[in-house]
C-alpha cells in the first residue's frame, strides 16, 4: 500500500507541468504488476451524483421565520419559492432558525427528518480559507475561471489536482483501494463518465443503465461467432498507432469486463423496489444498486460510482424547471435509498451530490446566473443525519458572504468534503493528502459527517 | 421569408445526378456560393459543356490512397466505387480545386425536407417531429453531393452548439432550420455566421438571450449572462489568451492568462438585452407563445434594452443611447477582431477534420488563413477549410505516419461512413422513400445525434486526455471521451446491425443494400478485392498482416458462403477494426 501511495505522490499531481505525465506513465505497467492483497473485510460504496449545470441549491433550504422569509423573498424576488407548500424540516439537532425544503423535495425532507440525510452547506472551490476582504485584496486567492461551467466542474472533480491531467479525486481513491485480485475496475460510472472517476491506473468501467452491453455478431457466448471473433482479435492485436492501440484496448477490456459482469449480475438477487419511471437518474442508480448487490461475487470490497443528471443551468423559466429537477432528484435518491435498505446495505453506502456551483441570489427575472458556493446532500445510514453541516449564509445581498450580485463565497472547501468521505471510505491520512494535495490548507476534520463507528 | 417551397429536392433523377457529377468533376469555378439566408429551391443546373476528357492515364495506388484520405477527412465517407473518379480529378487538378468544386455545389438544405415530411405525414406543426429532422439529416449526409459543406455544418454545429436537450426539444423542425443556417455559412465569412447565430431564435432560446431584459436594481434583476459568457468562451475566444499558433500564452509567473473577466461578461450581457422573436411586441414580451417565429432573426424591442454605456473587450466604449443594433454590431466586431479567434477556430477545424494533436506551425498556417485570405479578407471560412485540408500536415505521408497523428472518428461520422460504403449511390432521396426514417434508430448505437449534445460544451471537451500510453505521448484525444467501454461495443454492434443482422434484412432491402457491387470485386480474386477495399474503405491503412488475417478468415468460410456473404464478412471485420475507428 505504501508503495502505491508513493507512486501516486511521485506523479506530481499538484504541479502544473505536463512533463510529469510521462514519468507517471512509464511506471504504470510496473506498478500494475504489483501484487495487492485484500485490504478490507467490510464493504463500502461511495456514490457521487453530479448535478450538471449548477443547482440553485440555496433554494433547497428556505428560511421560514416571518422576517427571514420576507428577507429571502426580497432578495430572490420571482425566483423565491412561495411559502405555501414548503416542507418543514426537523432542525432539533441544529442551532438554526426554522427552514423548509421545497415540496418537490418531500422524499428528501423525510430522509432529513429521519436522520438519514444531512446538508453540507455553503461549499465550493477555494484556494485557501479567506474572507471577502482578503479575496478582494488578492486575486491570487480566487480559484481560476470562477463561474465558468466546465472550469468549475473540473475544480469540483479534481479538488486541487492539476485539472489538465484529467484525473479526479474519486478515481485516485479507487486507484489506492483497488484490489488487484480482480481486474474489474472499482471506479464505475453509469451512463457516461467524467474526470471525477478517472484515476491514474485505470479507466472507469462505464455501464449502460441496462447493464453490460453484449457484442452482436462478435459475441463470445455465440458459437456461430467464434471464427469471426478469432479474426477480429487478430486484427485488434496488430500494432499500428497509439490511437488504434488504445481503441483496441477498449474493445478487449469491454469484452473481458462483460464476461465477469454478466456472470456476477446473473446471480443478483431479484429487485423488490420500484424506481420512478422516465427518470434518467433513477435508471442509473438502479444499475448502481445492482452492482452493489453483487459486490461480494465481484470481490469488490470498495466501490466508487459516478452518475449524473443534467439540466440545472436554469437561466430561464426557473420557477417551473427547478422544482421539476428537484423532484427528479428526490424521487431517484429516495428509491435508491429504499433499495439499499432492502439490500441490507444502509450503513455501507454513502451517496453525495456535487454540482458546478450554486447560483446567484439575484435573478434575470425568471432565471439565475452562475454563482460560487452552494449546498450538497449526503445520504446514508452511516451519515450523522438531520444536520446542516457548515455555515448557512443568509440569502441577502452585500453581506460578508456575498462576493457580488449574490454569488456566495464558500466557507467549506471541496477538499474538506472529499476528505470526510475518503476517511469514512478507509483511506489513511497520508493517502488523503495524496489524493487531495491542498488538504493541509484546510481543517481536514472539520466536517463531522459520519457517525463514529 | 418563412414560406418555403417543399419542391426543392436535391437530386430526383439519374440524369440530374450526372449533371451534378459533371459540374463536380470539372471543378469549374465561378459558381455562386454566396450564402443565402433562406433555403431556396434548387433548380436543376443548366448542362455545362463537358470539357474534353483528359488523356486517360492509369491511376497509381498512391493516388487512390490520397483520394481516399481526403474523402475520409472531408466527407461523410466514400461511396463504393467513388475513389477512382476523385483520384482522377485530383491528379488532373488539385485539392484546392476539389474544395472549390464542393463549395460551388448547390446547398442541400434540411429544413425543407423536414418541414415537408412533417406536413405530409403528421399534422403537428410546432410539434416534436424529431424523426423528420433526423430523416432530413441522414438523407443529406448519405446522399447529397455537397459533402464537404455537410461536414462543415456538422463541425459548425459542434462549435456554435445548440441542442435538443433543452427547451428546443419541442422545436425539432426548427432545429433543422438552424442547421441550414450553418450550411449556408459553411464557406462564408465567420463574422456573418457569428451575427446570424447570435440572432437565431433557436440559439436565443437555447442560451436565453431571447427575452433577456435590462436591469431593474430595485428587483435585483440583472441581465442574463448566459449568452455573453458562452459566445466568448465557446463561440469565439476561449478561456485563455492564445498565440497565433494555438499555444496558451503565459504571464511572467508562467500562468495562463484569462481572455476576459466577469466584468467584461456583464457589459456584453447588457448589450444582449432587448432581443426576442421578430414577431414579438412589447406587450407580448412576457408571453412566449405569442409571436413564435423560429425562422426570422430575432429583433430588438427597445423598452427592454439596456441603453447605458458599455465597455467592450478591446476597451472601446459603446456610448449611452447607442442604437441596440449598432451596439450589437460593435460587440460582435470586437469579438471577431480579437487575436484569439483565428487560432481558436483553426484548432477546432483541424481537430474536427484532420488530427487531434496538430503541430503549432500547422495551427498557425490555418490561423493565418483566417486572418487574411488571398484578398486580405478576415474570417473567410473557405480559406480556413482550404488551409486545413491542403496543409502538408493533412496530406503528406511524412506527417500522417507520425506516432501522434490522427483522430478517433466521431461515432456519428463513423456510422455514416459505414452506410455510405454499402448504400447504392443511386438510392432515391425522394421524400416518398421512407426508409430513412428507420435510420433514426442509429442513435442507439452512436450515443450521438446532430444537434443533440448534452450541453453547450458539445459531446466531448476539446482538451480531453486519457491516462496511459496516450498521456505519455502528451496526446489530447477529444473523441475518446465518447468511446466508453459501453460505446465501443455499441459502435461495433452498429456494423452488425447494418451488415449482418437477420432482423435488419428488411431495412437493407428498403435501402437497396445488397452488396452485389462489392461482391463483384471479390469475384475476380481475393487480392483484387482487398486492394480495392484498402482504398475504398480503409484509406490505405491495410497492411500485409491485416490482409493476411482477412484472407485466412475467408479461406475458412468460402466453401459455405456466397460472394455477398464473404464480402460482407470482410466488411464487418474492417468496420469493427480499430483502424477504421481511427482516421490517419
Amino acid at each position: 500500500m505504501t508503495s502505491r501511495r508513493q507512486f501516486l505522490q511521485r506523479a506530481c499531481l499538484a504541479t502544473a507541468s505536463m512533463g510529469c505525465y510521462s514519468a507517471l506513465g512509464l511506471q504504470l505497467n510496473a506498478f500494475k504488476a504489483m501484487a495487492s492483497q485484500a485490504r478490507f473485510s467490510d464493504h463500502k460504496a461511495l456514490v457521487c451524483v453530479f448535478l450538471y449545470g449548477g443547482n440553485d441549491s440555496f433554494n433547497m433550504l428556505i428560511p421560514t421565520g416571518s422576517e427571514a422569509y420576507a428577507a429571502y423573498q426580497t432578495t430572490r424576488q420571482g425566483i423565491a419559492y412561495p411559502r405555501e407548500g414548503l416542507i418543514p424540516i426537523d432542525l432539533s439537532l441544529n442551532d438554526l432558525p426554522a427552514h423548509s425544503m421545497p415540496r418537490a423535495m418531500a422524499p428528501l425532507a423525510e430522509l432529513f427528518n429521519t436522520q438519514r440525510l444531512s446538508v453540507v452547506s455553503n461549499i465550493g472551490p477555494l484556494v485557501e480559507p479567506a474572507t471577502k476582504q482578503q479575496l478582494k485584496a488578492d486575486p491570487n486567492k480566487l480559484p481560476p475561471q470562477l463561474f465558468s461551467h466546465n472550469s468549475q466542474q473540473a475544480l469540483w472533480q479534481t479538488a486541487g489536482i492539476n485539472t489538465q491531467l484529467g484525473i479526479g479525486w474519486l478515481g485516485l481513491m479507487a486507484d489506492l483501494l483497488q484490489d488487484t485480485q480482480t481486474n474489474l475496475p472499482i471506479n464505475i460510472s453509469v451512463g457516461s463518465s467524467d474526470i471525477l472517476n478517472s484515476g491514474v491506473l485505470q479507466l472507469p468501467l462505464v455501464l449502460n443503465p441496462n447493464g453490460p452491453q453484449d457484442f452482436a455478431r462478435l459475441n463470445p457466448s455465440n458459437t456461430n461467432d467464434q471464427q469471426r471473433i478469432q479474426a477480429h482479435q487478430q486484427l485488434l492485436a496488430l500494432d499500428h498507432s497509439p490511437l488504434t492501440q488504445e481503441y483496441a484496448r477498449r474493445i478487449t477490456t469491454a469484452r473481458d469486463n462483460n464476461e465477469v459482469l454478466k456472470q456476477a449480475l446473473s446471480a443478483a438477487p431479484p429487485r423488490t423496489v420500484n424506481y420512478p419511471e422516465n427518470n434518467t437518474l433513477a435508471n442509473q442508480l438502479r444499475m448502481v444498486a445492482d452492482m452493489i448487490a453483487v459486490q461480494s461475487s465481484l470481490q469488490q470490497s470498495r466501490q466508487v460510482f459516478f452518475v449524473g443528471l443534467g439540466g440545472w443551468d436554469t437561466h430561464d423559466n426557473q420557477p417551473e424547471q427547478h422544482p421539476a429537477l428537484l423532484a427528479t432528484l428526490a424521487e431517484a435518491l429516495s428509491a435508491f435509498n429504499t433499495d439499499i435498505d432492502a439490500l441490507n446495505k444502509a450503513d455501507n453506502v454513502t451517496t453525495v451530490t456535487l454540482s458546478d456551483f450554486g447560483r446567484t441570489l439575484t435573478s434575470n427575472r425568471d432565471g439565475t446566473d452562475h454563482g460560487w458556493a452552494g449546498h450538497q446532500l449526503v445520504i446514508g445510514g452511516a451519515v450523522r443525519g438531520g444536520r446542516i453541516i457548515g455555515h448557512l449564509p443568509e440569502q441577502r445581498l452585500n453581506t460578508q458572504d456575498d462576493w457580488d450580485d449574490g454569488r456566495i463565497i464558500p466557507t467549506t472547501s471541496i477538499e474538506q468534503l472529499a476528505a470526510a468521505l475518503g476517511a469514512w471510505f478507509g483511506l489513511t491520512d497520508s493517502e488523503l493528502t495524496t489524493v487531495l494535495p491542498n488538504l493541509n490548507r484546510f481543517d481536514a476534520t472539520a466536517l463531522q459527517l459520519f457517525r463514529s463507528s | 421569408m418563412c414560406s418555403i417551397p417543399v419542391a426543392c429536392q436535391y437530386r430526383l433523377s439519374g440524369a440530374a445526378i450526372w449533371l451534378v457529377m459533371l459540374v463536380f468533376l470539372a471543378g469549374c469555378g465561378g459558381g455562386d456560393n454566396s450564402a443565402t439566408p433562406t433555403p431556396q429551391p434548387i433548380a436543376p443546373a443548366p448542362a455545362p459543356v463537358p470539357p474534353s476528357p483528359p488523356t486517360p492515364q492509369p491511376l497509381t495506388e498512391q493516388q487512390r490512397i490520397d483520394a481516399s484520405r481526403l474523402l475520409t477527412q472531408a466527407t461523410f465517407g466514400i461511396q463504393f466505387g467513388q475513389v477512382d473518379s476523385v483520384a482522377a480529378f485530383l491528379r488532373d487538378n488539385s485539392v484546392e480545386a476539389w474544395i472549390q468544386a464542393q463549395a460551388d455545389l448547390p446547398i442541400t438544405h434540411h429544413y425543407p425536407v423536414a418541414a415537408h415530411l412533417r406536413s405530409d405525414q403528421e399534422d403537428q406543426p410546432g410539434g416534436f417531429a424529431r424523426p423528420h429532422r433526423m430523416d432530413a439529416w441522414w438523407r443529406a449526409t448519405l446522399l447529397a453531393d455537397d459533402q464537404l459543406r455537410q461536414r462543415m455544418a456538422l463541425a459548425l454545429s459542434q462549435f456554435f452548439v445548440i441542442s435538443e436537450h433543452s427547451q428546443l426539444e419541442n422545436f425539432q423542425v426548427e432545429l433543422a432550420y438552424y442547421y441550414d443556417v450553418l450550411l449556408n455559412h459553411a464557406f462564408g465569412n465567420f463574422r456573418d455566421a457569428l451575427q446570424e447565430i447570435t440572432l437565431s431564435p433557436a440559439m436565443g432560446l437555447y442560451l436565453s438571450m431571447m427575452g433577456n431584459e435590462k436591469p431593474q436594481p430595485a428587483l435585483n434583476i440583472r441581465p442574463d449572462e448566459n449568452f455573453a459568457r458562452e459566445i466568448m468562451q465557446l463561440f469565439s475566444l476561449g478561456l485563455y489568451e492564445l498565440e497565433q499558433d494555438g499555444r496558451e500564452k503565459r504571464d511572467a509567473l508562467g500562468k495562463r492568462i484569462p481572455t476576459y473577466n466577469q466584468d467584461v461578461i456583464e457589459h456584453y450581457a447588457r448589450i444582449f438585452t432587448g432581443w426576442h422573436f421578430a414577431r414579438k411586441r412589447e406587450e407580448t414580451w412576457h408571453n412566449f407563445f405569442v409571436g413564435v417565429d423560429f425562422i426570422n432573426p430575432m429583433e430588438v424591442i427597445e423598452a427592454f434594452h439596456d441603453t447605458g454605456e458599455k465597455r467592450l473587450i478591446d476597451n472601446q466604449v459603446v456610448p449611452a443611447g447607442t442604437a441596440p443594433g449598432v451596439a450589437l454590431n460593435d460587440a460582435l466586431d470586437s469579438l471577431f477582431n480579437h487575436p484569439n479567434v483565428a487560432p481558436f477556430v483553426a484548432k477546432h477545424f483541424i481537430a474536427h477534420f484532420v488530427t487531434s494533436n496538430p503541430s503549432p506551425a500547422y495551427v498557425k498556417r490555418v490561423a493565418d488563413a483566417f486572418n487574411h485570405n488571398q484578398e486580405g479578407e478576415r474570417g473567410d471560412m473557405l480559406a480556413v477549410i482550404t488551409a486545413v485540408l491542403t496543409d502538408p500536415e493533412a496530406r503528406d505521408a511524412e506527417a500522417y505516419t507520425q506516432n501522434r497523428y490522427g483522430r478517433v472518428k466521431q461515432p456519428l461520422v463513423r456510422a455514416a461512413q459505414v452506410l455510405r460504403a454499402v448504400l447504392p449511390p443511386d438510392t432515391s432521396v425522394s421524400t416518398t422513400n421512407l426508409a430513412f426514417r428507420e435510420l433514426t434508430r442509429i442513435q442507439e448505437f452512436t450515443a450521438q445525434a446532430p444537434l443533440s449534445a448534452p450541453s453547450v460544451f458539445n459531446f466531448f471537451l476539446p482538451d480531453h486526455r486519457v491516462n496511459g500510453p496516450l498521456a505519455e505521448l502528451d496526446m489530447i484525444t477529444p473523441e475518446l471521451q465518447l468511446m466508453t467501454s459501453n460505446n465501443v461495443v455499441l459502435s461495433s454492434n452498429f456494423v452488425a446491425y447494418v451488415l449482418l443482422s437477420n432482423d435488419t434484412q428488411a431495412l437493407r432491402n428498403r435501402l437497396g443494400i445488397d452488396f452485389s457491387q462489392h461482391a463483384a470485386v471479390l469475384a475476380q480474386s481475393q487480392d483484387e478485392a482487398l486492394s480495392v477495399l484498402n482504398h475504398q474503405v480503409l484509406q490505405g491503412d491495410m497492411t500485409a498482416e491485416f490482409k493476411q488475417v482477412l484472407i485466412d478468415y475467408d479461406n475458412q468460410i468460402r466453401n459455405q458462403a456466397s460472394l455477398e456473404m464473404r464480402i460482407t464478412e470482410w466488411l464487418t471485420l474492417i468496420f469493427t477494426s480499430p483502424r477504421f475507428a481511427v482516421q490517419r
